[in-house]
């Protein structure tokens, strides 16, 4: 199960991220996963299902050099007929939600953000700010919602997206998976897979930031409200 | 959804909750989810606002009208109350499908028996096995946190020590409560509030109060604030 996945948007491009299994998993169990050079869905709970939807979708040869928003609409329509097959067979419909991202070349030129979930069949919600997906996400986006700036480079938003992995699986009862996937689209090079030691580098720089943050917390509490400095 | 708690100080418990229901026509920030039971025990809801809110009463109505005085069995028959309860709001819908969760938090000082604070969770979900749902009754050792609680449960894990008084858990509940209501559109309105200490008993806390404490947090939501963006980006 993908519990966390994130579409961090930054001043050259968007970051993508999703907890996953340790180890080397196979492209098709990803939770990234490129549609072509600009454009990624993101796939959140249901991860093997999730996959098995976008590898239909990829072999019914869906046209991606296309505005994004009529990418969505493709998925959309998509993914909402396989799961009204399975209705009809009378199988539970798993849970289940994506992300489409991506740099929209063919349309506005700007980022795009689309959120796409099984509850309310596949319609896609354009997000003007970051995306989040999983059923973990709440301390990302509180977190989010208090460090992030549309103007951080594409580096800081990389670190910024470990720093919430790390801090939600900081709870114990939250149980993502162990590692991290990274991708980023930038304006200038596209869809890249972020490599295993850039990824790790991220995640140890997080721990170091997570640390820092639990220290610092200590005087919200302690420090009596007369000495807290305006 | 909500956000309701029970949390353990040195000295006793913290209950708190926020006001808002969430339905098909929007929200509201009316709804009543906490009630005294009796001198030492309260009771709060969360989930569907209506069939929590008629558990609640009907719990405190039979708890005066048999004079029950022991939390064991207030807590035994509360199970058998929450569940007539939500059996019976189901019966009276017209539109018959599944519905959502309620669940309750009885917690209170048990000064009969065992002389602890104690903290009850019940739960009923409904399954497509079981359409009425069943409810599970379980004894928490330690602070429950129900319903949207992933941001309250991280705030608490930086801010929260062992050695809190219930004065200062009730500050802290207030801050871990308007944090969440920043992003969670489900959590919201006016905070309820009670304490529960072995010398007083239950006592709401005032809604003049609550602002009080609010008030007084702002330089804290400032500095955590400060704390969160400054963190980052530092090498």
């Amino acid at each position: 199960m993908a519990k966390l996945v994130m579409a961090l948007r930054c001043i050259d491009g968007v970051v993508l991220g999703g907890d996953v299994p340790f180890g080397d998993i196979s492209e098709n169990e990803d939770v990234i996963r490129p549609l072509s050079q600009s454009v990624a869905i993101l796939i959140h709970d249901d991860r093997l299902f999730g996959n098995w939807l976008v590898d239909e979708f990829l072999a019914s040869s869906p046209k991606v050099d296309v505005p994004i928003e009529e990418i969505a609409e493709q998925a959309h329509s998509f993914f909402d007929s396989k799961c009204q097959e399975l209705a009809d067979q009378h199988q539970p419909i798993p849970l289940i939600g994506t992300i489409v991202a991506g740099v929209d070349w063919n349309g506005t030129g700007e980022i795009e953000l689309y959120g796409l979930h099984v509850g309310n069949r596949f319609t896609p919600i354009i997000f003007g700010g970051n995306v989040f997906g999983g059923e973990y996400n709440a301390i990302a986006r509180f977190l989010d919602h208090k460090i992030h700036t549309f103007t951080i480079s594409m580096d800081n938003a990389l670190q910024l997206a470990a720093l919430y992995f790390v801090e939600t699986r900081s709870i114990p009862a939250l149980k993502l998976e162990p590692s991290l996937n990274l991708a980023t689209i930038a304006y200038d090079r596209g869809f890249q897979t972020v490599n295993r030691e850039r990824v790790k580098e991220c995640l140890s720089q997080a721990s170091r930031w997570s640390e820092r943050l639990f220290a610092a917390c200590t005087s919200v509490f302690s420090i009596p409200d007369s000495e807290i400095e305006e | 959804m909500t956000l309701a708690m029970a949390l353990r100080a040195i000295d006793g418990l913290v209950l708190a909750t926020d006001s808002r229901i969430t339905g098909k026509g929007g929200t509201a920030d009316i709804s009543e989810k906490f009630l005294q039971v009796n001198r030492d025990i309260g009771v709060l809801t969360y989930g569907l606002a209506q069939p929590g809110y008629e558990g609640m009463s009907q719990l405190v109505s039979e708890v005066n009208r048999n004079q029950w005085a022991h939390f064991s069995k207030i807590a035994d028959e509360a199970t058998r109350i929450f569940q007539n309860a939500y059996e019976n709001w189901v019966e009276r819908q017209k539109e018959k499908r599944f519905y959502g969760v309620v669940g309750f938090i009885l917690a209170g000082y048990d000064n009969l028996e065992t002389n602890q604070f104690r903290i009850m969770h019940y739960d009923i979900t409904p399954s497509p096995e079981q359409p009425l749902g069943r409810v599970s009754m379980r004894s928490m050792p330690g602070d429950l946190l129900v319903a949207q609680w992933y941001i309250a449960r991280y705030l608490l894990t930086k801010f929260y020590y062992p050695e809190m008084t219930v004065n200062e858990l009730a500050e802290l509940a207030i801050f871990v409560i308007a944090e969440t209501m920043t992003v969670e559109e489900t959590v919201g309105g006016p905070i309820q509030m009670a304490v529960i200490t072995q010398a007083a008993g239950f006592q709401r806390v005032h809604q003049q109060d609550i602002i009080c404490m609010l008030q007084s947090h702002q330089k804290r939501f400032a500095r955590f604030n400060q704390i969160c963006r400054n963190i980052a980006f530092r090498h």
